[in-house]
């Protein structure tokens, strides 16, 4: 018997409306199950707020008239009935009061939204969503200007000479490499491999051509002021970006570039090549090699701005050495 | 029907210690029996259901000692089976009575019925609601909410407010209902309590004026 069939019976019984039959079945009951007994009592209490509310139907409150309030002590339970009612009605009473004067003034305490919890939830997801709105762009963001710190540190510095010399002993041994002597190869290699992560994709395909910032620079020779990379394996070709210090360079209409080896070797050469302006004002030239080209080993690449007067001619020189790929220094 | 004569000590003794060998919990037993028969009578439409309680509740008692030995079972029933001959014998008694007679006997039950709780409530009503408001008052506060929400009447919509007072609850619905049940009888208990210590105080305050 579920709950509803169970309380239907009890008031059917306390209203004198049950069969001989059932009637006693429900007698018996209420000698053999307290819980039976209490519930019974529960359903008194509320016939007879029904009966107070006007809730009775017809039938049933005439057969509550007529033989409910039989007994001394249903009637002195009705007696409170009647008092509890009015009590409950005058606290509704107030807090309704109490709620819509709360309304009329206008509730201006700081966290009246957490009243409502469901309100509540949606602020805290409106709030999570833009954290992390906020926290993508910052990324993004500070990604870029990662990626451009790094690229441009590429130039030589003009402390790199002396940085290099203090490395070397003065009787011109390289004192023994500390952990930090790597650095500038590990900026090289996130710097390039942030480049080719940055790179737009084509038909879904990731680009992957290696780019190189490159400034010009005067020195020459086995580690001073020479930029060191690799080249990752994922990476097909390499373009240098050749950046123009000198204004009269900027002014010369196109450019040639040579890529030669250590011993001025000529491996490379392109013309024709148009300056174009960088993301923050300055020029450069861009020039592409195939890996293939781009072994182990030093390299210069020397630039020539053709004006249109000879005398306008004038070159750079851009080194840099690359080293063992990451995969092939991981095999040896 | 014939009365019985006023019971014994020894004899409700006898019958608490057939209920039950431990006195308080037969005490709870015999309470729970008491309720139960009113009830039948209530049902039968008896108009002095008490008073048929108390004769049936006499007539075991009287048997109690020849029973306790030999009776198998829950004693309850067998008080269940008295009353039936109780109100066999009622009934039978007011058949035996003129049709004026018994009707008069109904209605003047009825009628005492209403005076008795129409009369009480005028002259103390003020005095109740101040004691229940200080009743309520002394209820932890999950209490006094569940037992407002429980009985507060909300227009018709019953069914559906309980169920969810239920689940805010983690109770089934039959669960709350004798929760709440059990808060309003000790919230009756309490305004009669507080009645009582009000009159005993009103009354000395009486006697200090005159």
């Amino acid at each position: 018997m579920t709950e509803l069939e169970n309380e239907n019976l009890i008031r059917r019984f306390l209203l004198g409306e049950l069969s001989h039959g059932e009637r006693e079945r429900v007698e018996e009951r209420l000698f053999t199950d307290e819980e039976f007994l209490i519930q019974v009592d529960a359903i008194e209490d509320e016939l007879m707020d029904e009966y107070r509310q006007g809730r009775l139907g017809a039938r049933e409150s005439d057969g509550f008239k007529q033989y409910f309030l039989v007994t001394h002590e249903r009637r002195e339970r009705f007696e409170f009935a009647q008092i509890f009612q009015q009590a409950l009605a005058e606290s509704e009473t107030s807090r309704a009061r109490a709620s819509s004067a709360r309304r009329a003034k206008g509730d201006t305490s700081t966290f009246w939204i957490f009243r409502r919890r469901a309100l509540a939830i949606s602020f805290a997801i409106g709030l999570l969503l833009f954290a992390s709105v906020a926290m993508l762009f910052w990324y993004r963001i500070y990604l870029g200007r990662r990626s451009e710190d790094l690229a441009y540190s590429a130039r030589p510095s003009p402390n790199a000479n002396k940085d290099q010399e203090d490395q070397t002993g003065k009787d011109g041994r390289r004192s023994p490499p500390n952990k930090n002597e790597n650095r500038p190869a590990d900026k090289d290699r996130v710097t390039n491999e942030l480049r080719i992560l940055q790179k737009p994709k084509a038909g879904g395909r990731q680009l992957s051509q290696l780019a190189i910032v490159l400034a010009p620079g005067a020195a020459r020779g086995e580690g001073e002021g020479v930029k060191r990379f690799s080249l990752p394996g994922y990476a097909k070709s390499i373009r240098l970006e050749l950046i123009l210090e000198n204004e009269d360079e900027q002014k010369g209409a196109t450019f040639e570039a040579d890529l030669q080896s250590a011993d001025s070797k000529s491996l490379l050469k392109a013309a024709s090549l148009r300056a174009s302006s960088t993301r923050n004002g300055g020029r450069l030239v861009r020039f592409n090699v195939p890996k293939e080209r781009l072994p182990a080993g030093d390299y210069q690449v020397v630039l020539r701005a053709l004006g249109p007067e000879p005398e306008n001619e004038m070159t750079s020189r851009y080194y840099f050495r690359v080293l063992d790929s990451p995969e092939k220094r991981r095999s040896n | 029907m014939n009365k019985s004569s006023v019971l014994t000590q020894a004899q409700f003794d006898e019958l608490l210690q057939w209920l039950d060998h431990d006195r308080e919990r037969a005490g709870h037993k015999y309470e729970n029996i008491r309720r139960a028969i009113i009830k039948v009578f209530a049902a039968r439409r008896c108009y002095d259901a008490e008073e048929l309680a108390d004769e049936t509740l006499n007539r075991v008692a009287r048997k109690a000692r020849e029973l306790a030995p030999t009776y198998e079972g829950n004693p309850a029933l067998f008080f269940y089976g008295v009353a039936r001959n109780v109100h066999r014998e009622y009934l039978k008694g007011l058949s035996s009575r003129p049709v004026s007679e018994s009707a008069k006997i109904e209605d003047r039950s009825q009628f005492v019925a209403w005076a008795t709780f129409d009369s009480k409530l005028e002259g103390s009503n003020d005095a109740r609601l101040d004691c229940l408001t200080k009743c309520l008052r002394s209820l932890p506060d999950d209490q006094r909410e569940l037992v407002t929400a429980y009985y507060e009447d909300d227009k018709g919509r019953k069914v559906d407010s309980r169920k969810a007072l239920a689940q805010r609850n983690a109770l089934s619905v039959n669960a709350l209902r004798l929760k709440a049940h059990r808060l309003r009888q000790s919230l009756r208990r309490c305004v009669q309590q507080c009645v009582e210590i009000t009159l005993r105080h009103e009354s000395r305050v009486g006697t200090i004026c005159v």
